[in-house]
């Protein structure tokens, strides 16, 4: 009966293992040599400015990201610029892209990423902004609060 | 198996050694059922999946994606493809019988919600793995990785240059669409009327 | 900007003395230098990337010339791009198809009869004369006409539409990207903040490349927008200012008619005066700047059909006026009541009298401009909830206007009830909105002769060299701009403007070295 149940304990442990590995089964990544391209501003005075410019985008935020992923390599902070479309749509693909993705926006034919007026000519950042809250540029001329929600 | 150390020929006799036995070989059995190549290549398809009406907004999705069949080539990958980490056999298993449990007892005591899932998204790193899409995307993690999107190349570096350390990133930290044809935000809820509450 | 920052903005010390330097300074007659020397070299340059900045641009590159527009916005097109554009037009396909016979002159007469006489008559008639031009300009670079319509002043039916003005901008825009790409720049984020003149003729501006205009406190943009990089663009043959109206600008608006303040605007949020006061300050001549034109989000035709209350439940017009008569009317209600709109309410009756029911949808869906959305309501007690109305005080002035609308006689103004068919305040599902006119189109602006040269009003002379086209010129509608006539006006000067800026001799200027 002890023997059995020695067994049965052996048993239970290799399970209990076999689950808890299940449930921890981390990506087993390793570090890499690879480094990102030195910036002209050292590290630390980036820090400083992304204090004074912090991001008010989450998914921005979780990435890590710093001035210079966004706004490109600058010696001057003055010289840094609001982003153009071309900029952000780097990484979001295109107009086409986002307009998909955004198809629910459609139901009343508001879809701004595929607007009546403007198409694809307006700039990411006239309505989504990095470091203020976020506008609705339809909001210009329309009463948009019936048809659009907050801008994210 | 750890049975084995045992020397079967002096626990022949007794009740307590027929009851081991049996034990034994139904976990054994079970063990090589659930992982033999077949079974556990079956129930990592849509078609397995998908078989639970909750995974129906999932299966849907996957379908009309690149990964799911949507290509000209007819490439389709499986779930688990990159549900289930492909960088080590043993957490594969282990990762599989866990949340595959964990998918069953959510399923048998209803506890789930197009609105539970649609929230779940933003763990999305914690069920998508990375090692799925290098096992097939090499070319991203050996570097040689070639674009003419020169911000392409950079984000993918950046990927590479955080990797294993405390500010990892995944895959799908930006790839968000990936999968499912970036169906799944609208088609899990009402976006209209989840702004709304908001 | 003061004169030394001007200088240390870049400009070759040399040739500042030919430059008048503040927006705000007098006009400086400018004196003889010929060292001038730009970043860039354009043969023309074009302020504003509307209608009428587009056809002279297009105009004046398919002459051959190297062509630069500019607008300071963050989009190309303007407040064209965003209106109607319903296009007056004698001559067209359309009218010969239908048999119908028009002239440039009846089209003029019908321009005049509104004017109230303010204006040139003779700009007027250069308008209508160049409209068949205008159209074949349009379809021949791609505009397609859908309809053809009868519009309120118009003697005859003449006005051609494309579906509104995305589908005017967006082919001339794609034609000029297409087809005149070696020659045709446009530039957004540019804004003009003066002009270069040399031995009295006008040779180049000075801009503020990468410009962002101030949509968090648009009023203060012309002020205090310091945003944009200066550079000083030169142009061999003239530059052409077709840079709109100021219907955003409450400023000179409340300064010309303290009512206007009170007017809403959803023309470009560009459209302001910096521009025409730059202009000002080198000496144009500035005409008809207190004349406006109101306009509702819905036709004024069918307020009748409805009941105009002021915040106090009180009735304070004749809903069956006259445009302006109204307009004025709410404007000054307005004004008593610290600028609340009054509620404007039909019954169903009276939603189904619409003789333009696209409209009256476009505001029940909300897409009908800022503050013309439309609400429905079961109850004028929910009206009352929703305008934060007392219940009772709303209740008692849908009961009078039905009990008046009942006796056939309006007391109070006069309306005419014979006219109602039906509508009263009676068969519920009931429509409210509250309304306040809006300034949609500014007939002021700098002064032009009928060859669109800008003139001067010290000299009464012709600028060398400047031109103006559209909605920024004056003196070419008068007191009421005619329904459907803002798109020949910006197509007839926008074509002459082009022309004639193409046959100026050019004159050589040195471009900077780098």
């Amino acid at each position: 009966m002890k023997k059995l149940l020695i067994v049965l304990g052996v048993l239970v442990i290799a399970s209990i293992a076999f689950v808890y590995e299940g449930m921890n089964a981390k990506e087993q990544s390793k570090e890499t040599a690879v480094n990102m391209p030195a910036t002209t501003l050292p590290a630390s005075k980036l820090t400083e400015l992304q204090k004074d410019y912090p991001s008010k985008n989450d998914q921005h935020k979780k990435l890590g990201f710093d001035c210079v992923t966004c706004h490109g390599d600058f010696k001057d902070p003055k010289e840094v610029l609001p982003l153009q479309k071309e900029q952000c749509l780097t990484c979001h693909g295109d107009y086409k892209k986002v307009a998909k993705r955004t198809s629910f926006l459609d139901k009343k034919e508001v879809n701004p990423h595929d607007g009546f007026h403007h198409k694809d000519q307006l700039d990411c950042a006239d309505c989504h902004r990095e470091h203020k809250p976020s506008v609705n540029y339809c909001a210009n001329c329309h009463d948009t609060k019936v048809w659009m929600k907050s801008t994210p | 198996m750890k049975t084995k150390k045992f020397s079967i020929r002096s626990y022949v006799k007794g009740k307590a050694a027929f009851i081991t036995i049996i034990l034994a070989t139904a976990f054994v059995t079970i063990m090589i059922a659930l992982f033999s190549t077949k079974v556990i290549h079956a129930t990592g398809k849509s078609e397995f999946c998908g078989s639970c009406h909750e995974m129906n907004t999932f299966k849907k999705t996957y379908e009309r994606d690149i990964h799911g069949g949507a290509n000209s080539v007819g490439f389709k990958a499986d779930c688990v493809q990159c549900h289930l980490p492909q960088d080590s056999q043993i957490d594969f298993l282990s990762t599989k019988v866990v949340s595959g449990t964990k998918e069953v007892i959510t399923h048998f005591s209803g506890q789930f919600s197009d609105e539970k899932y649609y929230q779940n998204r933003k763990n999305r790193e914690d069920f998508v793995y990375s090692s799925g899409c290098i096992s097939c995307h090499q070319d991203i993690d050996n570097g040689k990785f070639k674009t003419d999107n020169q911000k392409a190349k950079k984000m993918h570096t950046y990927y590479l240059s955080k990797k294993g350390s405390k500010q990892a990133i995944e895959c799908v930290s930006c790839h968000t669409n990936v999968g499912h044809n970036g169906e799944l935000r609208h088609k899990l809820i009402d976006m209209d009327k989840y702004l709304d509450e908001k | 900007m003061d004169r030394r920052t001007f200088l240390k903005a870049g400009a070759v010390t040399a040739t500042a003395t030919a430059l008048s330097v503040s927006s705000l300074a007098p006009f400086v007659e400018a004196e003889e230098n010929t060292d001038v020397e730009f970043d860039e070299v354009f043969d023309i340059i074009v302020v504003g990337s509307g209608l009428a900045g587009t056809t002279s641009a297009i105009t004046a590159a398919e002459q051959g010339n190297k062509v630069l527009v500019v607008d300071k916005m963050n989009i190309l097109g303007g407040t064209s791009l965003i209106s109607g554009l319903n296009f007056s037009c004698v001559g067209s396909d359309e009218q010969k198809a239908r048999g119908i016979k028009d002239s440039p002159e009846l089209m003029a007469q019908d321009m005049r009869k509104v004017s109230e006489d303010y204006g040139d008559p003779e700009l007027a008639l250069t308008v209508a004369t160049m409209t068949t031009r205008f159209y074949h300009f349009l379809k021949d670079r791609g505009v397609v006409f859908k309809e053809f319509k009868q519009l309120g002043g118009h003697s005859v039916a003449r006005a051609v539409w494309a579906g509104g003005g995305a589908f005017v901008i967006r082919p001339l825009h794609d034609y000029a990207k297409k087809s005149l790409a070696d020659r045709l720049t446009m530039r957004k984020r540019c804004r003009v903040d003066n002009i270069v003149f040399d031995n009295g003729r006008a040779v180049g501006i000075q801009v503020r490349e990468n410009y962002y205009f101030n949509f968090d406190a648009p009023e203060k943009d012309d002020e205090q927008n310091q945003t944009g990089k200066i550079k000083y663009v030169g142009a061999r043959k003239g530059i052409v200012f077709a840079s709109g109206g100021y219907c955003r600008d409450k400023k000179l608006l409340g300064a010309e008619a303290d009512i206007l303040e009170e007017t809403n605007s959803d023309a470009n949020p560009g459209a302001r005066s910096g521009t025409l006061q730059m202009l000002l300050s080198h000496g144009a001549q500035a005409v008809n700047l207190s004349l406006f034109r109101l306009a509702y989000p819905i036709p004024t035709e069918d307020l009748m059909w409805g009941m105009l209350v002021n915040p106090e439940g009180k009735r304070f017009v004749n809903e069956f006026g006259n445009r302006n008569t109204i307009g004025m009317t709410i404007l000054k209600e307005k004004q008593k009541f610290d600028g609340k709109a009054p509620l404007l309410i039909y019954d169903q009756t009276g939603a189904d009298n619409f003789h333009d029911k696209q409209r009256f949808q476009l505001s029940m869906d909300a897409k009908n401009g800022y503050q013309g959305t439309m609400y429905k309501f079961q109850s004028i007690k929910e009206v009352a909830k929703h305008f934060g109305y007392d219940p009772l005080v709303l209740q008692k002035a849908v009961a009078d206007y039905n009990a008046a609308l009942d006796s056939g006689v309006d007391k109070e103004f006069s309306k005419d009830f014979s006219q109602m068919n039906g509508a009263a305040l009676k068969k519920a599902p009931f429509y409210a909105m509250p309304l306040t006119p809006k300034c949609t189109y500014t007939p002021g602006g700098v002064r032009i002769n009928k060859a669109a040269q800008m003139l001067n009003s010290t000299t009464g002379e012709i600028f060398t060299g400047l031109f103006a086209a559209g909605e920024a010129t004056g003196g070419v509608h008068g007191a009421m701009r005619l329904t459907a006539c803002s798109v020949p006006d910006c197509g007839a000067f926008g074509l002459i403007s082009g022309d004639n800026v193409s046959a100026m001799i050019p004159v050589e200027l040195q471009v900077k070295k780098k």
